[in-house]
């Protein structure tokens, strides 16, 4: 009888063992076209060195900029919904984030935010200047805390490739797009600015494709190689893809991406120009009473000189429509610097006076991380009609 | 660590049940291994604080028989005290409960010569909380380039450190001093934060839109450096290291502006001294004029035999404007080829390539300079 104790108790520390050590397979994020988002997937600490800009992948896929290292990660966060979207405003943000991390608010920066469309989840990235320490750290519906495990991560990590191993890039932005993921930035020593793409799947250890941009600075009335992108998104018209991008003083211009080959500079389209003094922070797309607008924040340095209204931080939104315009380059349509709106379909937003970060929800509504007298509010905010 | 805890239970519970099934689900309970850090001590009202792992510090108070159903965030905590509001933030941490003592680990390694509080909310009660390490030398800067005449529409300074820095916003800690009016220039540098992997080089740019004729920000507010001024640019002392040591002093160069540079630089205009067949005496190549610095130092001339990079090493002088190419093995009497590359820069952005200023509009695209150069070593 003993022995069939012990042959039991074996058992069930075999079968204990087994369930303990065997991990539940994760559900491969998928694109909507059933396209593996992630391949050679690794677990455990996904050392992000310089944590950056960010967005969301399908899948509850956060892609995340690695400054340090010159590499997007992509972060199989298992936050897949349903949509919980923030209830109440949340207040001093800064100094909650701050705090959590073991220091006063003046001891962080906050980079980005990102919001999980499948979840109304808000991700903020955030390194701690004493030791630069990083930390991705999420706010639920009842704007309670909690920071991303990055030591226990299902993530891969792809290398934006940078030639010399002694060259970095500032990675400005990274977002998915149709079949890739994209990024911007540009290198150290000569500023040029790149495009970056990563093919999907997403593969551990790979690495992507650089290509260089030029563009048609409609203030400056020349081409630039140098600019890099502040801001951008992916946009597709008429079937081909491209990359809508944002720089500072301030032209919005378009790069097709379809038919990028290497060695060979990809030419921008200016299409909008919102005024000089201005640096774009974030940008997105929503859809309205069936009319596609372009919502982007900036930071004005002029501010203190010129200023444009109440705040630094201001945006407007600006019709799609603009991107399939005739006008470009010399021609491209300006903003009336002197007024709210005009041209027609180019307005400022009041919504987004103070707004330090922004990122979309829903069609409906954006999520805002907001400078309030010094302190950080993170509020849900209606896009206008 | 209570996803682990949890996901270990859930493991765990199918095989508990079956040996408590078979063994007639006896009243003896299984017994717990699991030893706290803080068992050892006595735990009491005040939180109990175990300094083994001084970043990371275990937190311990005994639950009391009425918390034994109160969430863990209600009975124990660990923040900053603001010493204006006496509001206490919160760190975030990780709970456990063993033996009715509940525990707190910081979620982040808690820094160094920072106040904390762990409370008891229980009681009331509370422990102050701070550890320190032994601060380190200063560390020390190098700026490139590093004095002399800069063109008017230079562009950018080199920041070397001899360890890795606080990275966040750098330009905040430098200043640009007009000497010759005796003022500070108002926001010269861009606001970008270029650092290297290793986060111990900065690479600081004067804002190009300033820089480049024409362009707006140059227009209304003007060029940030005026020909024949004397400039201070200054490094404040506050900037601290990784490691939390500041530089303790201003470190500063002094430069004077020149007329500005639209110049490429021109290969062909390069002087070299040719070593003699059979040694290892240098190639020195001199420019004519300060190229940049880092991308020399990224080997932006090659010297190539047959094809094949010659194996060398490459020493760049103070002032930019040489280069010394000291060859492994001796020099062949034959003819070598140095490969440039196009985007070896002078101080104003002007590359081998193309110049700064260019509008692709009216410009000849082919503007890019000689990018090989040919010499002869006689027997």
């Amino acid at each position: 009888m003993k022995r069939f104790y012990f042959l039991v108790a074996g058992i069930a520390a075999l079968l204990t063992g087994t369930i303990y050590f065997t991990q539940v397979p994760a559900v491969n994020a998928l694109t909507k076209d059933s396209v593996a988002i992630m391949a050679n997937v690794q677990e455990g600490d996904a050392e992000i060195t310089r944590v950056g800009r960010m967005s969301f992948a399908p899948g509850g896929v956060l892609l995340v900029a690695d400054i340090g290292s010159a590499s997007v990660v992509a972060i199989e966060t298992g936050d897949n919904g349903p949509v919980k979207k923030l209830k109440e405003r949340v207040n001093d943000v800064d100094k909650k984030i701050a705090a959590a991390l073991g220091t006063d608010k003046e001891g962080i920066q906050i980079i980005d935010m990102a919001v999980n469309p499948a979840s109304g989840k808000i991700y903020v990235s955030t390194q701690r200047k004493a030791d630069g320490l990083n930390a991705i750290i999420t706010f639920d519906e009842n704007g309670t805390l909690t920071p991303l495990n990055l030591k226990k991560a299902r993530y891969v990590r792809v290398s934006l490739p940078v030639g010399d191993e002694k060259k970095i890039s500032n990675i400005t932005g990274v977002e998915f797009s149709n079949g890739r993921v994209l990024a911007a930035g540009q290198s150290n020593e000569e500023f040029s600015s790149k495009i970056y793409s990563l093919p999907l799947p997403l593969t551990h250890g790979k690495s992507g494709e650089v290509y260089s941009t030029e563009t048609y600075h409609v203030a400056h009335g020349r081409w630039e190689t140098r600019a890099p992108i502040q801001s951008f998104i992916p946009y597709q018209e008429e079937g081909e893809d491209y990359i809508v991008g944002s720089f500072a003083c301030t032209p919005i211009a378009k790069f097709k991406i379809s038919d990028i080959k290497k060695d060979v500079p990809i030419k921008g389209t200016s299409v909008v120009e919102l005024g000089s003094g201005n640096r774009p922070m974030d940008m997105f797309t929503y859809e309205k009473n069936g009319k596609q607008w372009l919502i982007t924040n900036t930071d004005r340095f002029h501010h203190q000189r010129r200023p444009l209204g109440p705040s630094q931080y201001w945006g407007v939104r600006v019709d799609m429509a603009y991107l399939q315009a005739d006008k470009i380059n010399e021609e491209a349509a300006r903003r009336v610097v002197t007024e709210k709106s005009g041209p027609n379909g180019i307005e400022v937003v009041d919504a987004l006076f103070f707004a330090k970060h922004v990122a979309k929800l829903n069609n409906d509504e954006m999520v805002i991380l907001r400078d309030n007298k010094g302190a950080l509010d993170l509020e849900i905010s209606k896009l206008p009609e | 660590m209570t996803n682990l805890l949890t996901q270990t239970i859930i493991s765990a519970l199918p095989a508990w049940m079956i040996v408590l099934f078979v063994s007639g689900c006896t009243d003896t309970p299984p017994h717990t291994e699991t030893v706290s850090a803080s068992e050892s001590q006595t735990i009491t009202s005040v939180p109990v604080i175990d300094e083994t792992e001084p970043a990371t510090p275990v937190i311990s108070i005994r639950l009391s028989v009425d918390s034994i159903n109160q969430i863990d965030e209600d009975c124990l905590v660990l923040g900053i005290r603001d010493p204006d509001s006496d509001e206490l933030s919160l760190v975030h941490g990780i709970y456990e409960r063993v033996a009715g003592n509940l525990t707190f680990t910081p979620t982040f390694p808690l820094l160094p010569n920072q106040e904390y509080e762990a409370v008891n909310l229980q009681t009331g009660e509370s422990n102050a909380y701070q550890w320190s390490i032994n601060a380190g030398p200063p560390p020390t800067v190098t700026i490139t380039p590093s004095s002399g005449n800069l063109p008017a529409n230079h562009l950018k300074f080199y920041l070397a450190f001899s360890e890795p820095m606080q990275q966040d916003s750098p330009w905040e800690h430098c200043r640009l001093r007009d000497i010759t009016i005796g003022e500070f220039v108002p926001r010269p540098f861009r606001h970008t934060e270029l650092w290297n992997r290793s986060s111990d080089r900065l690479t600081l740019w004067f804002h190009p839109g300033r820089q480049k004729t024409g362009v707006n920000l140059n227009v209304e507010i003007g060029p940030i450096l005026e020909p024949g001024h004397l400039y201070e640019l200054i490094l404040d002392g506050d900037w601290t290291s990784l490691a939390g040591t500041p530089l303790g002093k201003h470190s500063s160069i002094q430069f004077r502006a020149g007329p500005p540079d639209h110049d490429q630089p021109n290969p062909e205009t390069w002087t070299l001294t040719k070593p003699s067949a059979g040694t290892v005496s240098p190639l020195i190549i001199e420019f004519g004029e300060a190229l940049d610095h880092a991308l020399l130092m990224n080997r932006a001339l090659e010297v190539i035999d047959n094809g094949n990079p010659v194996e060398s090493r490459q020493e760049i002088s103070t002032d930019g404007k040489s280069i010394n190419i000291i060859p492994t093995k001796a020099w062949a009497a034959k003819s070598y080829t140095i490969k440039i590359n196009p985007k070896l820069e002078d101080l104003a952005g002007n590359s081998v390539e193309r110049p700064f200023e260019v509008d692709l509009r009216n410009s000849n695209l082919n503007q890019s300079k000689a990018t090989s150069i040919t010499f002869t070593i006689k027997p």
